[in-house]
């Protein structure tokens, strides 16, 4: 088993509702991403377009973040999720520097509330507390959880194009291995050789 | 009870809050000490604001709701919930809302006066409102106004009812003064809305709007997806490059505020130069082969008073429905009864030669060429004469058309506009059939008049005259969509508008007007001026702090609510799914309240009934049997008091057919009954021969030349217009009316314009004081909470990103940002997107975060559409840097 995404850009609109989705499933604390898709432009008018890049872990093979931690706090999970066991990061950062994508956050301060100043929100008090330690390092884990509970991570369910699949690598009849074998998606910054479970179908694809 | 000032502090309010619970609410915490206790329940969605169809299933664990996720079991939303929903949590857990109600104790009102709120029990607050409306009915109902807005959406008590049933006629709404999106359709195919059919449509010119992702709209999302793999090309028609021509398409740049020009010359290369027409429609289907007289009006056969036709194989007249009719004369100019008549195709070709595409090169900035290329390819992709079976029934299959929004037809004009892109769909027979242009509407709304054409329907109906007129003047522009910001003139000088009575008491639910209207400082003035104001509310905002007396409503999760489906805002681009459906949604609450807030629907069920208008014929409840259509055992009894769920209940069972009524929802959170693929189109119900759809707009004429009438009795004209200007608007076939700033100086070098984004595209649901959209918005999207400008406009100003801008409208209106240079945006342009930049002394701070758009539109008389009542989105400005600011 391996857990493997393909994102579709020729599908995406930007509209951000895996990034809300994210945030919310996973109680993610205010300024912490777990996922996102930073809207941006290329071209010159009247050539420009306006683009999305969707970014999250992307739970490399041969992830330089595992390869980094001094503690052994990021870890290799079932199905090759690479997983963060908050009880041993000690918030040395090196994994954000190894990390190419970007796809690490550190949580320097105790969460705090959404509505400045207003305290924590009963919801808050209950989920977002409990999930999110201060001094932790915080990305995404395919939403592990919810693939416990036989479902999809939260982006890939709500994407409302459906540019997300999802799926075993390891299983040469799922849309994920069918997609990435037909050499339509393709993983970002191979020559660094992080063997990455994410996989993109570019635009003009 | 908890007080207000308790619940508003964090760990007092939680104190408070788990020692002493309000009554009907003490299960809430008792788990806390054993197991969680954890539940799922299905309930309506709309966190868009408005009417879209999405539905959720929130997981509570000890009565807090902890999540949120789609629903599968949802045959339109499919599961998928769009950034909007996923927030949904925050909406109910907010400290910003009204959680007791209140009453001001500041008398002087204004932005800038604290109200002075002080908590008072129900009782006193509905004896306070129940007196004071008990009064003016006795004494003079139309004093009393009722505001209303898409907050106010899914109630069930509805405005409609309540309103006739108190004897006022005085109902205002705080949402459509930028939306006039309603004429256009309601007079070509008798709908609300007009709507894209994706499943089919292969080439599609887009104007002034979204298919979808610019509103995040889910649905419609899935939908222009699958239609950009079946191959669909979208040309995107806007200043600014969307996401749909990101994804889809070819954009055209445009200049803002000059679509009008662009839709007339692709009318007239279509007419005049292309030459290609879908003939049969146009002779069988619309009113183009009517002959028209000098007068303009249709020439009637004297013995019939039906409409003549030119019958060129006999080569005489007939009625448009003779029997004996061979063919349609579709052009050409007849002798009739010793007048020379003309078709009205022929009109239409010779009044559009004008607009040549190098005359709107001019205006637009739009390439001659491009024009003429365009409206080649719209006429080359319909597939004239081409037809497709669905479910054993024949249709004209027409996969092109043009559509236009509010970004196009909110403005002087805008009307015409709706109506030039109902003709381009007309002449290659793209209306209501697979591919096409669509009425949102269900069912037969192309039913005919006697003369053979859709009869007008909703806002092409003009409001009847009465003098002297209500409050918002509706009888002096008897089409218009909302008007508002004319019952602010009119209250602020009611001797100048004729208005014999001043407003006493304004009640609002669901609406924001100083956020919403035109000219803010014009609202805050009026609604300052009306010595009552009642608001029902969620949070506070500015329309609270304008208030008297505050009643609090329950968030979405709290609340009950019913949404037929049908018309819907959120569904642009429609696959078949989407177009199929049928049916109705409604909600019950799946968490109790958590402050001391009533339901709206109750609050107007117990004033009617303490006035004194619920019961009896013409009372309440007969008002509500009648606006929903309630049938058989289950209509309200016109001597008994219900409450919401069992008024709601008995509606879904009256009313829509739910057998099960309300209980049905409890574990589903739509009913769809989809119609087949062939119903889901309204050329099923009239097919050809059975009605035609109008190409040439003589109601337009009819209803101008009524209102001229009716003010001529009275010695009228209508205040603050000129005349001669406002009847350009009613003539029936449309033109270029000209902007309303076109005198503007010089040094207003720029147009502004505004458009919806998939965070923030209303109020209705607090969405620009969320802050998982805010959180989202800061991280993923730099476009937004900035002032906007092509990256050449800004060098050659000297300008840089970063930089605080003032924006500055030709009349006056002002905003301020922080500029970011941009390549999306045409070079004439400056965007502001989203609806931000509102502030008010108890609302959420979010609400203030970046430029406020509505700050540079003005309503003064000649710059709105007289017809549609769309006020200008697109004012002339300047844009310069802060005094002392930037960097």
């Amino acid at each position: 088993m391996r857990y493997a995404m393909v994102i579709d850009l020729r599908k995406c609109v930007g509209c951000n509702a895996c990034t809300a989705a994210c945030k919310q499933s996973n109680a993610t604390p205010p300024g912490i991403f777990w996922s996102r898709v930073i809207n941006y432009e290329t071209g010159d008018y009247p050539d420009a377009r306006l683009r999305f890049l969707p970014m999250l872990c992307m739970h490399c093979q041969d992830a330089p973040c595992l390869e980094a931690c001094p503690t052994g706090a990021t870890y290799r999970g079932e199905g090759g999720l690479v997983l963060v066991n908050d009880d041993l990061c000690v918030g040395c950062r090196y994994c954000i520097m190894a990390c190419p994508y970007e796809a690490r956050t550190y949580n320097p301060e105790r969460p705090h509330e959404y509505y400045a100043g207003k305290g924590l929100t009963e919801y808050e008090q209950m989920v977002v507390i409990g999930q999110h330690a201060k001094g932790a390092i915080e990305k995404c884990n395919f939403c592990a959880p919810r693939l416990k509970q036989g479902k999809l991570p939260a982006c890939v369910a709500t994407c409302p194009s459906s540019a997300r699949t999802f799926g075993d690598l390891e299983d040469p009849e799922s849309e994920v291995s069918k997609l990435v074998a037909s050499g339509l998606a393709k993983s970002r910054l191979e020559e660094q050789g992080t063997h990455p479970s994410v996989f993109f179908i570019d635009w003009d694809a | 009870m908890p007080t207000e000032q308790a619940q508003a502090t964090g760990l007092a309010g939680l104190i408070d809050r788990i020692f002493n619970p309000p009554s009907g609410f003490s299960s809430r915490h008792a788990g806390s000490a054993s197991e969680p206790v954890t539940e799922t329940k299905v309930t309506a969605c709309r966190m868009c604001g408005n009417k879209a169809w999405c539905t959720l299933i929130a997981t509570i664990r000890d009565g807090v709701v902890v999540g949120v996720e789609g629903d599968p079991s949802n045959p339109i939303s499919q599961g998928k919930l769009c950034s909007r929903g996923q927030s949904a949590i925050y909406n109910l857990y907010n400290p910003y809302r009204v959680k007791a109600p209140m009453k001001r104790t500041n008398p002087r009102k204004g932005l800038d006066q604290d109200p002075g709120w002080v908590e008072i029990s129900w009782e006193e607050a509905m004896n306070t409102v129940v007196d004071r409306l008990r009064k003016i009915r006795e004494e003079d109902p139309r004093k009393f106004a009722h505001m209303w807005g898409f907050g106010g959406d899914w109630w069930v008590v509805q405005h409609e009812a309540f309103l006739p049933a108190f004897g006022t006629p005085n109902l205002l709404r705080s949402h459509g003064v930028l939306c006039p999106v309603h004429y256009g359709v309601s007079l070509v195919q008798g709908s609300m809305l007009d709507r894209q059919d994706v499943e089919y449509c292969e080439y599609l010119i887009t104007i002034g709007g979204s298919l979808g992702p610019n509103l995040g709209s889910a649905h419609s999302i899935r939908a222009l997806t699958g239609a950009r793999e079946r191959g669909m090309k979208v040309v995107v028609v806007d200043p600014r490059c969307s996401h749909e021509a990101t994804m889809a398409g070819e954009w055209i740049p445009i200049r803002p505020g000059t679509d009008l020009p662009f839709s007339l010359s692709l009318l007239n290369v279509a007419l005049n130069e292309v030459g290609i027409f879908d003939e049969p429609f146009l002779k069988r289907r619309t009113n183009a082969v009517y002959l028209i007289g000098t007068d303009g009006y249709y020439v009637n056969d004297a013995a019939t008073g039906k409409p003549l036709i030119w019958d060129p194989i006999d080569n005489r007249s007939k009625a448009f429905d003779d029997p004996t009719t061979k063919d349609f004369a579709l052009e050409g100019r007849y002798e009739v009864d010793g007048q020379t008549v003309a078709t009205a195709f022929t009109l239409v070709k010779e009044a559009m030669q004008s607009y040549t595409p190098e005359w709107a090169e001019k205006i637009t900035t739009v390439p001659a060429g491009t024009i003429r290329r365009l409206a080649r390819e719209f006429v080359e992709a319909a597939h004239i004469g081409e037809t497709i079976t669905l479910d054993g029934f024949e249709f004209p299959f027409r996969p092109a058309l043009v559509k236009g929004e509010r970004g196009s037809y909110s403005r002087r004009g805008g009307a015409y506009q709706h109506l030039v892109h109902k003709m381009l769909n007309m002449l290659v027979g793209a209306i209501d059939v697979p591919g096409g242009d669509q009425g949102s509407d269900n069912g037969p709304t192309l039913r005919p008049g006697p003369d053979g054409v859709v009869s007008p329907k909703r806002e092409a109906i003009p409001v009847p005259w009465k003098y002297p007129p209500d409050v918002d003047l509706a009888q002096f522009y008897p089409h218009r969509h909302t008007s508002p910001y004319l019952a602010w003139k009119v209250v602020l000088d009611p001797v100048k508008y004729h208005m014999p009575y001043e407003l006493d008491t304004m009640m609002v639910y669901g609406g924001n007007p100083v956020t919403n209207c035109a000219d803010p400082q014009e609202t805050i003035a009026a609604i300052c001026k009306i010595p009552f104001v009642v608001n029902i509310a969620y949070v506070y905002d500015e329309m609270t702090e304008l208030a008297d007396i505050l009643l609090p409503e329950p968030a979405l999760m709290e609340r009950y609510g019913i949404q037929g489906l049908g018309t819907g805002h959120l569904v642009q681009a429609q696959d078949a799914n989407l177009m199929a459906a049928f049916g109705v949604l409604a909600r019950l609450p799946i968490v109790p309240p958590q402050y001391n807030t009533r339901q709206a629907d109750d609050i107007y069920l117990e004033l009617a009934e303490r006035i004194g208008f619920l019961y009896g014929e013409g009372g309440l409840n007969d008002h509500i049997n009648q606006m929903w259509n309630m049938q058989g055992p289950h209509k309200l009894a016109l001597d008994k008091r219900y409450d919401t769920a069992e008024v709601l209940d008995r509606v879904l069972k009256a009313g829509f057919g739910v057998e099960q009524g309300l209980e049905y929802f409890r574990h589903a959170g739509i009913y769809d009954k989809p119609r087949s693929q062939a119903e889901s189109y309204n050329y099923y119900y009239f097919p050809m021969g059975k009605t035609r759809h109008p190409f040439y707009f003589e109601p337009l004429l009819r209803d101008g030349d009524t209102l001229r009438q009716h003010l001529a009795e009275h010695d009228l004209t209508i205040p603050g217009q000129d005349m001669a200007d406002v009847w350009r608007f009613y003539r029936p076939i449309p033109e270029w009316v000209g902007r309303p700033d076109e005198n503007a100086a010089p040094e207003y070098d720029l147009i502004a314009m505004n458009w919806s984004t998939p965070q923030f595209r209303m109020h209705s649901s607090d969405q620009t004081g969320n802050p998982i959209l805010n959180d989202v918005v800061d991280e993923a999207d730099p476009y937004q909470f900035v002032v906007l400008l092509n990256r050449e406009t800004a060098a050659r100003k000297g300008l840089c990103d970063g930089d605080e801008v003032v924006i500055e409208a030709y009349w006056g209106g002002k905003t301020q940002g922080v500029l970011k240079v941009t390549s999306l945006l045409h070079p004439d342009a400056v965007g502001i997107p989203g609806i931000n930049g509102f502030k008010s002394l108890h609302g959420n701070p979010l609400r203030e975060r970046g430029p406020n758009f509505n700050l540079l539109l003005n309503a003064a008389e000649g710059t709105f559409d007289p017809l549609h009542g769309g006020i200008d989105r697109n004012p002339r400005v300047k844009v310069y840097r802060v005094a002392g600011g930037g960097l």
